[in-house]
């Protein structure tokens, strides 16, 4: 078993209610996490889900109610965060206002004693690895947005952590500065095969830079993947809803074969292959599929095939967006479905107008069975 | 907002109040340059001989040496015990704060007479003769809440993540004191410090009551008043000590606000 950089067993956090009549919150629950070294790790969520309070109990800003972080396979109970190799980089920076950005990046190094030369080319080498090699003597409230959030950076990397703890550092920055500086992390990241934790809340983001995403909600930990797993095979309804767009369908479970499904979705009897759940007769569940998956055909030429199924529908509504046009398909039991059809060769925008009959199909892979 | 007219009821008020405020001490400045021992209109002459004469009086320069000392002496332990109270109040929320917080605020509404008498009696029942000693320790007493509460106003005014980001690089929580809170607080410190120096050194109940043999100079000045033709001296003094004191509030009110500009406040 390799050894893990970060490691989270069953942490509890809860904060005491303000009066003793309301009852205590839990910031995070049951919390089970194994970040191996090297990885870029996201932990992803809306408001409020815990996300930040997870990389505080990493960080050492909070000491975990029930349960142990451990980090480098060594327990962090009751260790105070200047004793961990730990470091982190703030929403808002945090730079010192009265110290130089040279004297900010080499706080650190001040406090562990490290010579006067040694600390200057190490403190010189950061700001170049951030590309702000000039900006050592100006001081943090001199610097834009983007500069000071760099020099923050800097600041954490000189000292060579463990792990690098890193809540929403992006945040604060405008649209394409962000796009940027996404990029440039993840090939720091790389590049200095570092251990990243990140927190984010914007789903687009952690599909981009992220080895393995781990999604929250209200304290709880829904699903740890890659990225791509965790938008093909989304665990639950939050997740699929979370991240990207997602179409759902009631449907009740008919049939359970030895290797097949047979459930009654929307007027039409559907088949599927066995996912991981063990479905019950007559169980109500959920499909979810993404509209990207999601092929449109006239009625008079469709030929349904094996390991596809399908649905008759009328088109509602028709979007068109540059590079894909938008159908909402409405399906006799009044679910509506949204397709996106690339408008390449062969579909021209336009294709279908509202009012058309349609027959909505997919593969039988591209349909995910939920249960919660 | 109308800026104000010259002529306004508001303005002309606002006229009479700093009339009224500070036209006995210029009317003191002029006198301290009045070739008389009289205070009286009209002038008799211009000079500077009681400004001269101020360097012979030996009692008098004693008296303000005696205050110098207590007023440093109060001051700094006053800086040292607000600046804890205020990061206890600022920065730790434990049982018992808000019973603490107005503990430590009581003297601000306490009568310096009635606190003189009490420490007088206190004194007197543990046996502790009464000196600057005594004094400086009334006046340490009624200076922290000052200290406390500039500083806490600070500490309050800068984000907590500062403190974190400390600790995060490696700091102990005194490191962290060292290196971040107490240099950003720094501005803050010193007009607490200039604040308190100057309550004490103009301060006259608690002296009057806590002094032994040595005198404070307001007590010293008190005392003085019976003899006329010493009051010249008194009133040149009474000018000088008056410019001073407005120099360092002045001074201290600058750094106050000098250090709350540069550093980023909670969003």
């Amino acid at each position: 078993m390799s050894e893990f950089a970060v490691e989270l067993r069953n942490v509890f956090k809860t904060f005491s209610a303000p009066n003793s009549a309301a009852q205590d919150v839990y910031a995070v629950r049951e919390i089970n996490l194994a970040i191996h070294a090297g990885e870029f790790f996201t932990l992803l969520g809306p408001s409020g889900c815990g996300k930040t309070t997870t990389l505080r109990l990493i960080a050492g800003f909070e000491q975990p109610t029930k349960g142990e972080v451990l980090i480098q396979t060594r327990s962090m109970n009751g260790v105070p965060p200047y004793r961990r190799p730990v470091n982190t980089v703030f929403q808002n920076y945090a730079l010192f206002p009265h110290l130089t950005v040279a004297e900010n990046v080499g706080f650190g190094l001040s406090v562990k004693g490290v010579s006067k030369e040694e600390k200057a080319k190490r403190v010189q080498a950061a700001l170049d690895l951030v590309e702000l090699p000039q900006a050592g003597n100006r001081k943090p409230n001199q610097l834009s947005g983007g500069q000071q959030q760099r020099v923050a950076l800097a600041r954490a990397i000189v000292n060579q952590p463990a792990v690098l703890l890193l809540d929403e550092p992006l945040g604060a920055l405008d649209l394409k500065l962000r796009k940027n500086m996404q990029l440039e992390l993840k090939h720091m990241q790389e590049m200095l095969k570092l251990t990243f934790i990140y927190v984010t809340h914007d789903q687009e983001e952690a599909l981009t830079m992220s080895d393995r995403i781990a999604v929250m909600n209200a304290g709880n930990i829904l699903q740890v993947g890659a990225p791509m797993e965790i938008y093909e095979k989304p665990a639950t309804r939050f997740v699929a809803d979370f991240i990207g767009e997602t179409n759902f369908l009631n449907a009740r479970v008919e049939e359970v074969g030895a290797e097949v499904t047979g459930l009654q979705v929307a007027d039409a009897r559907v088949t599927l292959p066995h996912q991981n759940e063990f479905l019950a007769r007559d169980a109500q569940v959920t499909l979810t599929i993404r509209p990207e998956k999601i092929s449109l055909a006239r009625p008079e030429t469709f030929s349904a095939q094996d390991a596809h199924i399908s649905f008759q529908g009328v088109v509602r509504e028709t979007v068109y967006i540059g590079t894909d046009t938008r159908y909402l398909i409405a399906l006799p039991t009044n679910e509506t479905l949204v397709a996106r059809i690339q408008n390449i060769a062969g579909h021209r925008p336009g294709e279908f107008a509202t009012g058309d009959a349609v027959v909505v199909w997919c593969e039988q892979g591209d349909v995910r069975v939920l249960t919660t | 907002m109308r800026a104000p007219s010259i002529f306004s009821f508001g303005f002309a008020y606002y006229l009479l109040l700093a009339l009224f405020l500070y036209l006995p001490i210029v009317l003191l400045i002029i006198f301290s340059f009045n070739d008389s021992t009289l205070l009286v209109f009209p002038f008799k002459g211009f000079t500077l001989k009681w400004y001269q004469s101020l360097s012979n009086a030996r009692e008098l320069l004693d008296a303000v040496r005696n205050s110098i000392l207590v007023g440093l002496f109060s001051s700094f332990v006053a800086v040292i015990f607000g600046t804890m109270a205020a990061l206890a109040i600022a920065r730790f929320n434990f049982p018992g704060r808000s019973f603490f917080l107005a503990i430590s605020s009581l003297p601000l509404v306490i009568p310096y007479v009635v606190l003189g008498v009490a420490m007088l009696l206190l004194f007197a029942q543990v046996g502790v003769e009464l000196s600057l000693f005594t004094v400086a320790a009334a006046h340490t007493v009624i200076n922290i809440p000052y200290v406390m509460l500039i500083v806490a106003a600070r500490l309050a005014g800068f984000e907590q993540n500062l403190e974190e980001a400390a600790m995060d690089l490696g700091a102990t929580y005194w490191g962290m004191l060292m290196r971040v809170t107490l240099p950003i607080s720094a501005p803050a410190l010193i007009a607490a410090f200039l604040s308190s120096f100057t309550t004490s050194f103009d301060e006259f109940a608690l002296a009057f009551f806590l002094t032994g043999t040595d005198n404070t100079l307001p007590v010293y000045l008190y005392s003085q008043l019976r003899f006329p033709n010493r009051l010249p001296l008194v009133v040149t003094l009474a000018a000088i000590i008056m410019l001073v004191s407005v120099i360092l509030i002045v001074f201290s009110e600058w750094l106050r606000r000098v250090g709350t500009k540069d550093v980023p406040r909670t969003s």
